[in-house]
């Protein structure tokens, strides 16, 4: 078994998201992004711009004759969607590229757009961008990911320990290895350059009122976790508590997310049929 | 009219309407529409409640529309929507034995078992 520094050594050599993609999650809080400056990432990457153009000349847009360029893309869909798309699909791509035959890829992939579908749709009314809060959850489990990927038998040891002891994979990890996906991944974030507002979000997911800064982020990401999990979207894990305080430090009631579960069943079978190319099902 | 007459059962024929998302490829022409079906640049191809025909899905398949939102009848028996729901409410049980059945986690238990079920009958 190896040490927490020897887990986080080796995670922290997994390759890091191709560098468009990184550059352009950098902008989702930047007002100044132009869509020139985004057409000009995207064409920095060839894979990019091919599934790009796949997914904007997909049968979900449906726009007749076609979108030749990524350029036209922006012009015809509007700059925050091909945002959206280049980083949604570039993680997805990323997430499928570097897993192997073990890591059940589609079941993870499919999780993080749950939860980036439940964050989104709960952005609106507690006012927080809805793309930074659908990529931020989209980012939320790379702890486990790099785990999976890095450490595959310690990965292996927490699984079994979760399924012997009937409990949630963060008690699992805690009491195999001394860490947990959380940590790990802020680990991997720091080192991605991925904006702060995102390492804390990600660091405190699953516990979001023992963060020194609270974030409106890190509190909405922490809700749509545990949410996705009761809704069964994507390989989901048990259910774990709800902090109370992150849902009043948001504002956000109960009653606020029973009316927006239909939108996110919605929304969630949308995404999972534009990136997975299948129908979602429990 | 005599009060002991014998009085016919009363039969209440009930035809059960699900609204479903299907891809266009399994569309039939009689199926009603329960969703506009629009391009994503918002222009509106089809509109709610319109009886889709042999030529009106060709031309969405034209269009390359994916998916489109039907009523379809529910052939479902009782028991099996019996089934169903004690299916949902069991996954549901596994899914929150880890933490509290009262306070915030038992309301939410609660709304996402009202939520699966109400998806169930609809």
């Amino acid at each position: 078994m190896m040490s927490v520094d020897e887990i986080l050594e080796s995670v922290g050599r997994l390759p890091s998201p191709p560098h468009a993609i990184a550059k352009i999650i950098r902008t989702l809080d930047d007002g100044d992004a132009t869509a020139e400056m985004l057409a000009k990432q995207i064409e920095t990457d060839t894979g990019l711009i091919a599934s790009i153009l796949r997914l904007v000349n997909s049968s979900h847009y449906a726009i007749s004759g076609g979108v030749p360029t990524i350029r036209q893309a922006i012009v015809l869909l509007g700059f925050d969607t091909i945002r959206n798309l280049v980083c949604v699909k570039g993680i997805s791509e990323y997430f499928q590229k570097e897993c192997d035959a073990v890591f059940n890829y589609k079941g993870f992939v499919r999780h993080c757009i749950g939860v980036g579908c439940v964050a989104r749709v709960l952005a609106k009314p507690v006012f927080i961008n809805q793309d930074s809060a659908f990529i931020a959850a989209m980012l939320l489990d790379i702890g486990q990911f790099g785990l999976a990927i890095s450490a595959p038998n310690e990965y292996e040891s927490v699984m079994d320990y979760k399924k012997e002891h009937n409990c949630n994979v963060i008690e699992a990890e805690n009491a195999v290895m001394g860490i947990d996906h959380c940590k790990i991944g802020a680990h991997l974030a720091k080192l991605w350059n991925l904006p702060v507002e995102f390492c804390n979000a990600i660091e405190y997911h699953h516990n979001p009122d023992a963060s020194s800064i609270h974030s409106p982020l890190a509190d909405l990401i922490h809700v749509a976790e545990v949410l996705a999990n009761s809704m069964e979207l994507g390989a989901s894990d048990l259910v774990t508590p709800l902090s109370d305080n992150a849902m009043i430090r948001l504002k956000l009631s109960l009653q606020q997310v029973a009316t927006s579960l239909g939108k996110i069943d919605e929304e969630f079978t949308d995404y999972s049929q534009m990136m997975l190319g299948d129908v979602a099902t429990i | 009219m005599c009060c002991n007459a014998v009085q016919p059962p009363v039969i209440t024929y009930k035809y059960m309407i699900r609204v479903k998302d299907i891809p266009l490829i399994q569309a039939l022409p009689g199926m009603i529409l329960e969703k506009d079906v629009h391009n994503s640049l918002g222009q509106v191809l089809l509109k709610t409640g319109v009886a889709l025909s042999a030529s009106t899905i060709s031309n969405l398949m034209k269009k390359r529309i994916g998916h489109i939102r039907v009523q379809i009848e529910d052939l479902r028996s009782e028991e099996e929507l019996h089934e169903e729901r004690t299916k949902v409410a069991g996954r549901i049980n596994t899914l929150f034995q880890n933490v509290s059945q009262d306070g915030t986690m038992g309301a939410l238990k609660q709304m996402i078992l009202d939520y699966q079920l109400e998806k169930i009958s609809s």
